[in-house]
């Protein structure tokens, strides 16, 4: 049996994290939410999730600094990124990539556009354990 | 199973009355046929004229922009499709009073005593001291002088310059400096005025130096001054008749309405609280991307598969405007052969809009008769003699019978785009379209229409009918030197040009062949999709009349901006631009899957009323 993969959604905007989990949960995901970077790091080592969707710009520690961490962690260096970014700060996408983010999406987005790229993440997820 | 006649034997054939598709095999390949396909069966019949009333572009809250109506013969329509066209909501009376319910006002096409009464005229001089914005056009007379804040007005048909004097936004100069007319064509000129001693440094001025936009602070009002007939312009670029003063045809960065609608925007959302605008690219994104392939070579549609399979491949879809050729003429062979069908739905299946791109690609098209609107397949045989003699073409025979035979050959349900052969347009095309059941044309280039946004066109480009047909301009083609492949730098450039104003970039390439073409079609979605929304011109079409028709107002409680619009048409991705210090109201239901993200909210999805509420940060 498969089980259902579980995404983490870590935002500080509350309506903006609603609209994600909203979203993928009508998608059959399992979600959990933390509104902060330091909230963010823990759930990701307790639940390891399938995917991270993760702000670039949080209160404290910012999305950069906890990709940086996840992506240099044994533990949860595979796990997907979907940096959400300010569509001016060009430079945090090529930041983000150049570190290790899967994928990026400007803010505001199509709740739809964002459900096809997790599931792009996921597919390319399970690909790549198959290898 | 199709067929392939020579002329001269179908002919016979059709006299005598053998059915089409009878097994008769010849070995000349003059005309194609195809069995069992003959049509469109039901005439096509060009309305009559009928005048658009402002009236119905009256009626909304205070909260729009209100354009008082000082002469319905006035080029006012234009001033419509242009506000429609960069997303600020309007409502146009004829009545002072009713305009002075309104905060900004903007009285057109002018000011003087004939057309305004003492009362009038003594009402709107108090606007800006109560704190209200008037904004005057072409301000002629009626004592208002001081209001505006200048001494004479110096009427000109001899200025062809405008020069933006105070913009922090504008950083090309093609935004600074703005084409209004050409010299050598003085009777075509749009008349102008300039503002003698304006009080305050101008907005904009002349190539002379006389002022052409002037404002005035008054309080907390304001007082501008338009010496320029911004309707007449709009339908200058609109109706394709800039008559030569378009900086270039294709390829380059034209935004003289852009800058201008720009202006009176930032003016309105300046002066009102409630200002809301609708951007005029869908899901938030900064530029609207159609790609869009002229297939009208024998070779074209072999090499649209793989044009559309590199699409399929990068997530988007492409207009495929197809030239429905059957006949062998001076142009080219058959391009509609008995392979063709299965092109053409491959491309289909694969998500691709197909379109018409005419019958004969002729360059004589704009001297085309209109028709009979009774022009059917395979009896319309318009024939290109040579390059520029074409017989046996009508405008409405291009159109009916190309877009039956897609339909037919493909079972799409109506193909909706169209686009001439060369861009060569007939000044009967928009009444043509919108008869034949077209919605969408992309048959002149950003560059002449003055704008790098969508706009609706009027019955034979002119001032007084408008159609339910957009146009969709050409921003960037494949056949001017240098090639295509050398020019993605460029192209790179004037889509981040176009995006400063949320506007469209639609790329035409001919699959003639691969190659550079290819390559740099590639380059160029990989280089702009982050900050585009990419589309068929049939997506963009329908998200674009269906924007065409929200309506929007808004009105504070207490506290509470509440924004209420109305989208007759359901629309995904509409976007709106408020004022940055506002937020959702968590008080109120947010509307599903909408977000705010500076200034910008994006809607998931409206179907008829939706009520959005906001408070300050």
């Amino acid at each position: 049996m498969t089980s259902i993969p579980t995404i983490l959604i870590i935002e500080d905007d509350p309506t903006i994290a609603d609209l994600i989990q909203h979203k993928l949960e009508r998608d059959g995901y399992q979600t959990k939410i933390a509104t902060t970077g330091d909230d963010g790091l823990k759930l990701v080592r307790e639940i390891a999730p399938s995917v991270v969707i993760l702000d670039g710009m949080l209160p404290g520690m910012d999305g950069l600094e906890i990709l940086r961490t996840l992506k240099s962690e044994e533990d949860t260096k595979d796990i997907a990124v979907l940096m959400l970014t300010a569509r001016d700060l060009e430079h945090d996408v090529v930041s983000g990539l150049s570190l290790g983010a899967d994928d990026y999406m400007t803010k505001p987005f199509m709740p739809n556009e964002l459900s096809v790229r997790v599931k792009r993440l996921l597919a390319a997820k399970l690909r790549l354990g198959q290898n | 199973m199709a067929q392939r006649l020579p002329y001269f034997l179908t002919i016979i054939v059709l006299a005598v009355g053998i059915p089409v598709g009878a097994v008769l095999l010849f070995n000349t390949d003059d005309i194609m046929l195809f069995e069992g396909v003959e049509g469109p069966d039901t005439p096509t019949t060009i309305q009559a004229v009928s005048p658009t009333s402002w009236t119905k572009y009256g009626g909304g809250s205070e909260s729009r922009l209100s354009i008082l109506l000082t002469d319905t013969n006035s080029a006012w329509l234009g001033l419509a499709h242009g506000l429609k066209s960069a997303g600020i909501p309007f409502a146009i009376t004829t009545d002072y009073e009713e305009a002075l319910r309104h905060k900004v006002i903007l009285v057109y096409p002018r000011i003087s005593g004939s057309v305004l009464s003492p009362e009038a005229l003594r009402a709107l001089a108090g606007v800006p001291r109560n704190g209200g914005t008037l904004i005057g056009s072409s301000v002629l007379g009626g004592g208002l002088q001081s209001v505006f804040g200048f001494e004479d007005t110096i009427p000109s048909r001899q200025r062809y310059r405008l020069h933006i004097e105070r913009s922090s936004d504008l950083v090309s100069p093609r935004e600074i400096e703005l084409p209004i007319g050409d010299a050598t064509r003085e009777d075509e000129a749009v008349g102008t005025y300039a503002y003698s001693s304006p009080r305050e440094a101008p907005i904009a001025t002349y190539e002379d130096g006389s002022a052409a936009i002037i404002h005035r602070e008054i309080g907390d009002g304001y007082a501008y001054a338009l010496g320029i007939d911004l309707g007449a312009l709009l339908l200058k670029g609109y109706n394709n008749r800039q008559e030569g003063f378009a900086r270039s045809f294709v390829n380059e960065f034209e935004p003289m309405l852009d800058v201008l609608l720009r202006l009176l925007g930032d003016i309105y959302r300046k002066a009102d609280d409630r200002a809301v605008i609708l951007r005029a690219v869908p899901n938030a994104k900064d530029l609207a991307v159609v790609i869009s392939h002229d297939i009208d070579y024998t070779e074209s549609l072999v090499n649209a598969v793989k044009y559309a399979r590199m699409e399929r491949d990068h997530g988007i879809a492409a207009t495929y405007f197809i030239q429905t050729k059957y006949l062998k003429d001076w142009n080219d062979d058959i391009i509609l052969d008995e392979n063709a069908p299965v092109i053409l739905r491959e491309l289909k299946r694969m998500g691709m809009e197909l379109a018409s791109h005419s019958v004969a690609h002729s360059l004589s098209f704009p001297v085309f008769p209109i028709g009979d609107g009774r022009e059917r397949y395979p009896n319309y045989r318009p024939f290109v003699k040579e390059a520029e003699v074409t017989y046996d073409g009508t405008v409405l025979g291009e159109l009916r019978v190309s877009r039956y035979l897609i339909e037919t050959l493909t079972d799409i349900p109506s193909v909706a785009s169209f686009r001439p052969g060369h861009l060569l347009i007939s000044r009967a095309l928009p009444e043509s379209l919108a008869a034949v059941g077209y919605s969408y044309s992309s048959s002149v280039t950003a560059n002449t229409s003055l704008s790098h946004r969508p706009f609706q066109l009027n019955y034979g480009y002119d001032v007084v009918s408008e159609l339910p047909v957009f146009e969709f301009p050409v921003t960037i083609e494949d056949e001017i030197n240098p090639p295509l492949g050398d020019r993605l730098p460029q192209a790179i450039n004037l889509a981040r040009q176009i995006s400063r104003y949320g506007g469209l970039c639609m790329v035409l390439i001919h699959t003639d062949i691969l190659e550079h073409k290819l390559d740099f079609e590639r380059g160029f979605i990989e280089a702009v999709k982050p900050f585009s929304w990419f589309g068929t011109l049939n997506d963009y079409g329908a998200w674009w009349s269906a924007r065409n028709e929200v309506l929007v107002d808004a009105k504070w409680q207490g506290e509470r901006l509440e924004v209420r619009l109305f989208a007759p048409k359901p629309i995904a991705g509409l976007t709106l631009e408020i004022s940055p210090d506002l937020r959702f109201d968590p008080q109120h239901e947010i509307p599903l899957g909408s977000q705010i993200v500076e200034g910008r909210v994006l809607l998931a999805e409206i179907d008829g009323s939706q009520v959005i509420n906001f408070v300050r940060r």
